[in-house]
């Protein structure tokens, strides 16, 4: 599903963040990067939707990401962002769940529809007329995640998805995030939320992967409880 | 407590149909260029930065900025924007700022928006910006950003308390030199706190934001004309001009046909105050000589003009 | 009845150009047209008392005109910008309350504000409480320091604050694009404009009309 060879990035105002990274994952896979602030784990993942660009290969079921393949990239990537409050850009809910769909020329009726549905399956209904500042930070994190999900993605990426979610929060949350059968890869400093949620582990150290294997393995390994 | 700066957000219910009709005709038409303007200059990437430094300006009006004993300030804003962001963007968002003030906040009135905007979101960002451009590229790019606020908040509150006056007919002379002093001081205030705004933004960011082009020409033309018209009619003499003379030497004056002039001896109508009346008819002839101008520019093709 | 936002924009601009049409000397005219204001607020589901209160904020404004008015022995002329100015915020204090601030704004792009102005302004609105809310953390958080008074800190928050400003709308506009976006705003509710907004901005504006220009 992702085939990553030799990236490497660097930001203009800073030095090298990615040194060559080989990474693979397969179609419902449930991967977590782990590693230090700053090793690399978002600007990786940034690169599997084309936000950010760098040197190496990068695939998405099939499509190289390059500058003419984003928008065929993007349908089959979702990105949950660390900040749902930078998600939630739309000032209503149902309005922001519905943008990704609006985005495939789906008909606005049907896409309404459709994200209603989705408000109403993650108990968010009666918020969708709300401005998302009101949220709590768990509704925020459902509300951006149904924003996400609606597109149907192949590929689901969350980056530090339970910041600011209580222990329920994170708990519900990984319920949700294990009912979908889509690929994951999930940026978190939550040990417990990675064992709960994937199965395999990377280990993100000065912008390479240093190791991989079964999640509780390089928990214990990298003493990363 | 009311404070000059609500003096700029002129509300409802104060400014005269005439007064309203004339600004929300140049307001509108300012506006719906800049919005052209400002959307062919602005990439897809900074539609949500100009909605978020509006929002940036509301939460800034929170930060007190000690200015002396037991005195504070607020930054309003338009010369920062315009330095940071550019005139037609900073117009923009000024504009959306004035906006929100008056369907949210009810500071400032809705059809007042027609004189609001024309205040703090047209004349306001351009003779700070223009200011900006011009000495900065002399080299002293804090004085023109000082001198750019300064002006800024000085000639939106004049325009406002002009809009006041016009309307209500309620100012005298030594109301409004004392007016001026205050908004003097307002000024200073907003180049300072502008200025110390900027100088953290660079310590943090190096240079903050791309700066666009305006035009700088029409601009500067109008923010000119507006200060020589404003403060030369204090100035301007009683005498009759060279053309005046020979007519009255001639005799001319007693037989030539009185047409009703729109605004004879280039005063409007009775407002209280001769200045008034004559920087009233300097103004609308300002707008008018603008109105026909921009109609022209429209209507004749480039190579022709 | 659920007026189409574009007809109730429509009628608060007719009732404050009759409102603003008319000159002072006319106090009696003036306290007619108050009574559409009142009566539209006797019979709207919004809290009165609140609404009566929070008019009184233009006061102020409206104060300093009619002082200068009296000082000159107008006393009529005070009455009249009082007036005025209270009736003309009460009308659209009534107003944004039936009407959501959204719908106004989407009224105006409808009714020929350019939609470019309409974008900014709805992500002005979203992010109004999110950096206000950042601004009061930045203010706490230097009080607690000890920080009461200092150009310093206070040139510090502001600089702060705008990168922020900065930062946030890279991360807007990254999620942006990350679903799809390509560069154009979709318009996602479109008004429908029925038999009912006609017969109500008819009447409205003849109502009004009638009262400012009959009487």
């Amino acid at each position: 599903m992702i085939q990553v060879r030799n990236l490497k990035y660097e930001y203009s105002d800073s030095g090298p963040v990615l040194r060559g990274v080989d990474f693979a994952l397969d179609a419902g896979e449930s991967v977590a990067l782990l590693g230090s602030n700053g090793s690399g784990k978002t600007t990786f993942a940034l690169h599997l939707n084309g936000i950010l660009q760098g040197q190496g290969e990068v695939t998405v079921a099939g499509i190289r990401v390059e500058t003419h393949t984003l928008e065929a990239v993007r349908r089959k990537v979702g990105f949950v962002f660390q900040s749902s409050e930078n998600q939630l850009f739309l000032p209503t809910v149902l309005e922001d769940v519905m943008f990704g769909l609006l985005n495939q020329n789906v008909p606005v009726d049907e896409a309404r529809d459709r994200a209603m549905t989705m408000l109403e399956s993650l108990h968010l209904e009666p918020y969708s007329q709300r401005n998302p500042f009101h949220l709590s930070a768990g509704e925020k994190r459902r509300a951006a995640l149904a924003g996400v999900l609606l597109m149907s993605p192949e590929v689901l990426i969350l980056d530090e998805p339970t910041t600011f979610l209580d222990p329920p929060g994170i708990r519900e949350l990984a319920v949700m995030l294990n009912r979908q059968n889509m690929a994951k890869l999930i940026i978190t400093h939550d040990s417990r939320f990675a064992m709960e949620t994937t199965t395999r582990a990377v280990f993100f150290e000065k912008g390479l992967i240093v190791a991989e294997g079964p999640t509780r393995e390089i928990i214990d390994r990298f003493d990363w409880a | 407590m009311l404070t000059l700066k609500q003096f700029m957000h002129i509300p409802d219910g104060i400014l005269s149909a005439p007064i309203l009709a004339g600004f929300g005709a140049a307001s509108g038409l300012s506006v719906l260029y800049s919005a052209r303007k400002a959307e062919a200059s602005t990439q897809a990437h900074r539609i949500p930065l100009l909605g978020v430094l509006g929002a940036f300006v509301f939460a800034a009006q929170m930060v007190n900025f000690p200015v002396g004993p037991g005195a504070s300030g607020h930054l309003l804003g338009g010369a920062l924007l315009a330095a940071t962001i550019g005139p037609w963007a900073a117009s923009i968002t000024m504009t959306a700022i004035l906006l929100i003030q008056a369907l949210v906040f009810q500071d400032g009135g809705v059809l007042a928006l027609a004189c609001n905007v024309f205040n703090m979101a047209i004349l306001g960002v351009w003779v700070a910006w223009l200011p900006f451009q011009a000495i900065s590229k002399a080299g002293h790019r804090r004085l023109g950003l000082f001198v750019g606020a300064f002006l800024s908040v000085l000639l939106s509150a004049v325009m406002a308390l002009s809009q006041v006056a016009w309307s209500s007919g309620v100012m005298s002379q030594g109301l409004w030199i004392f007016c001026l002093g205050l908004f003097s001081i307002t000024g200073a205030i907003e180049g300072a706190i502008t200025l110390a705004a900027w100088e953290a933004i660079e310590r943090l960011e190096g240079s903050a934001a791309k700066r666009e082009q305006g035009n700088r020409v029409g601009a500067w033309i109008l923010a000119s004309s507006v200060v020589v018209m404003l403060a030369g009619v204090f100035f301007a003499s009683n005498s009759p001009d060279v053309l005046e003379f020979f007519q009255h030497q001639s005799g001319i004056t007693a037989t030539a046909s009185a047409y009703p002039a729109l605004m004879p001896d280039y005063q409007w109508g009775q407002l209280d105050g001769e200045w008034v009346r004559k920087s009233a008819a300097g103004v609308a002839g300002l707008i008018g000589v603008f109105l026909v101008s921009l109609a022209i520019s429209k209507l004749v093709p480039r190579g022709q003009q | 009845m659920q007026l189409d936002p574009r007809c109730s924009l429509l009628l608060l601009l007719g009732y404050l150009i009759a409102l603003a049409s008319i000159t002072p000397g006319h106090n009696l005219l003036l306290a007619l047209m108050c009574l559409l204001p009142i009566a539209l607020l006797l019979f709207s589901p919004v809290n009165k008392a609140d609404l009566l209160a929070q008019a009184a904020y233009v006061l102020p404004f409206s104060f300093a005109i009619a002082a200068v008015a009296l000082l000159r022995g107008n006393t009529a002329e005070a009455v009249f910008f009082l007036l005025r100015s209270y009736i003309s915020i009460l009308a659209v204090l009534i107003v944004t309350k039936l009407v959501s601030t959204l719908e106004l704004l989407r009224a105006m792009e409808r009714l020929g504000a350019p939609r470019f102005l309409i974008i900014v302004s709805e992500f002005l609105m979203r992010y109004l409480e999110v950096l206000r809310k950042e601004a009061d953390s930045m203010r706490l958080a230097a009080l607690c320091r000890g920080a009461a008074q200092s150009k310093l800190i206070a040139a510090s928050s502001l600089g702060m604050l705008f990168v922020r400003s900065l930062e946030r709308s890279t991360g807007i506009h990254n999620a942006m694009l990350a679903r799809g976006f390509n560069g154009r705003l979709p318009r996602l509710f479109p008004m429908h404009w029925r038999l009912s907004d006609s017969l109500a901005l008819c009447v409205g504006w003849a109502g009004i009309a009638a009262l400012r220009w009959t009487i």
